[in-house]
């Protein structure tokens, strides 16, 4: 298992959710793609790129070969794909190991000298935490609700961001004790995924980044030297 | 906790049942035999060192001394079970390195 590794440049994207019949951004993926390709940095995949959960198998090789193809081709010319897993696509361990990217629980990135963690953040839910079978269970059940009305995303999104505001103001943001637990550990930046909610955030003991996602956003998290930025892809 | 360049953080044969994660700085690994000092290890920013004793509750089998200014975190039996609840990832990165001194340890017994 590869845990830490060195990059000067790296992309990391999260939350594609391919094959969900929510996601929307294929076309725009496979472009993204070969910008990665041309500049010639690494991409790191940060959990929830394939959707096992929500998806139907034809909506999901729909979408997911292409960008299997365009990840060979990536990887063919010398980039190196990491491929953290999450919640959605850990079943797919397995099938990603025929691929040629590392997967990895998490990814420690030494970067221009500073010490980066990547992983997705769903461990850092309290109640993926406590009932992560529960969990899934509510996952697989909603994917009807989902393929019915894909509505019912922009409803769950809304609900997600009230109970992110909600555990912020009471200070009680899991994603950031998370971070600060990583922080004490000589971590200086923590790069998650998993809430969607694309964010950059200085706190005190380091730099916090949520890489958003590929349904309501197209947002990109970039590693160059140590530094790291959070933008849309366009 | 906070030491000062060359001093010393623990000593061969103490008691003591702490961990410790370099927070910044570097710790140096070594033990005193006739008359002179083998450097095991260079422990580096975000590594641990200690664990021997949290997880055995055995003497110190080795030195360390700070190399510059380095700031540790350290860990308890308790604390270390609440970080794990908290941050499980520390249990897979404690065994990765565990792995790799077997591994390390078996080659040079190979090599003998």
């Amino acid at each position: 298992m590869i845990l830490d590794i060195r990059s000067n440049h790296l992309f990391v994207i999260s939350d594609l959710h391919l094959g969900s019949p929510v996601a929307n951004a294929v076309e725009e993926l496979l472009l993204f793609l070969d910008h990665v390709e041309e500049s010639g940095a690494s991409l790191c995949i940060n959990g929830d790129g394939f959707d096992l959960l929500q998806s139907r198998w034809s909506s999901l090789i729909a979408a997911a070969l292409p960008v299997i193809r365009r990840l060979r081709r990536l990887r063919s010319a010398g980039s190196q794909i990491y491929y953290v897993l999450g919640n959605h696509d850990i079943m797919l361990e397995h099938l990603l190991l025929d691929l040629p990217i590392v997967t990895a629980p998490f990814l420690n990135v030494t970067s221009g000298g500073r010490r980066i963690r990547i992983e997705h953040g769903h461990l850092s839910e309290p109640f993926y935490a406590a009932h992560p079978d529960l969990y899934e269970f509510g996952g697989r059940l909603s994917r009807f609700a989902l393929f019915a009305k894909s509505d019912v995303y922009r409803g769950w999104s809304r609900a997600q961001l009230a109970l992110d505001r909600r555990r912020r103001s009471r200070g009680e943001y899991p994603h950031h004790r998370t971070a600060n637990a990583l922080f004490e550990r000589g971590f200086d930046a923590v790069v998650l995924g998993h809430t969607h909610l694309p964010e950059r955030t200085e706190l005190p003991l380091g730099l916090f980044v949520n890489g958003g996602d590929w349904l309501s956003h197209r947002s990109v998290v970039e590693v160059l030297g140590g530094e790291i930025t959070l933008h849309e892809w366009n | 906790m906070e030491f000062a360049d060359g001093e010393m953080i623990v000593r061969e044969g103490d008691d003591g049942a702490e961990m410790f994660i370099v927070q910044s700085g570097r710790v140096v690994i070594s033990r005193h035999r006739d008359c002179s000092d083998t450097i095991l290890q260079v422990v580096e920013r975000g590594e641990f060192f200690g664990e021997m004793s949290l997880l055995e509750s055995l003497p110190r089998d080795a030195d360390a001394r700070a190399d510059g200014r380095t700031r540790l975190l350290v860990i308890g039996p308790g604390g270390l079970l609440l970080r794990l609840r908290r941050d499980p990832s520390l249990a897979l990165e404690m065994l990765h390195i565990l792995s790799g001194r077997v591994r390390a340890l078996n080659q040079r017994l190979d090599a003998r």
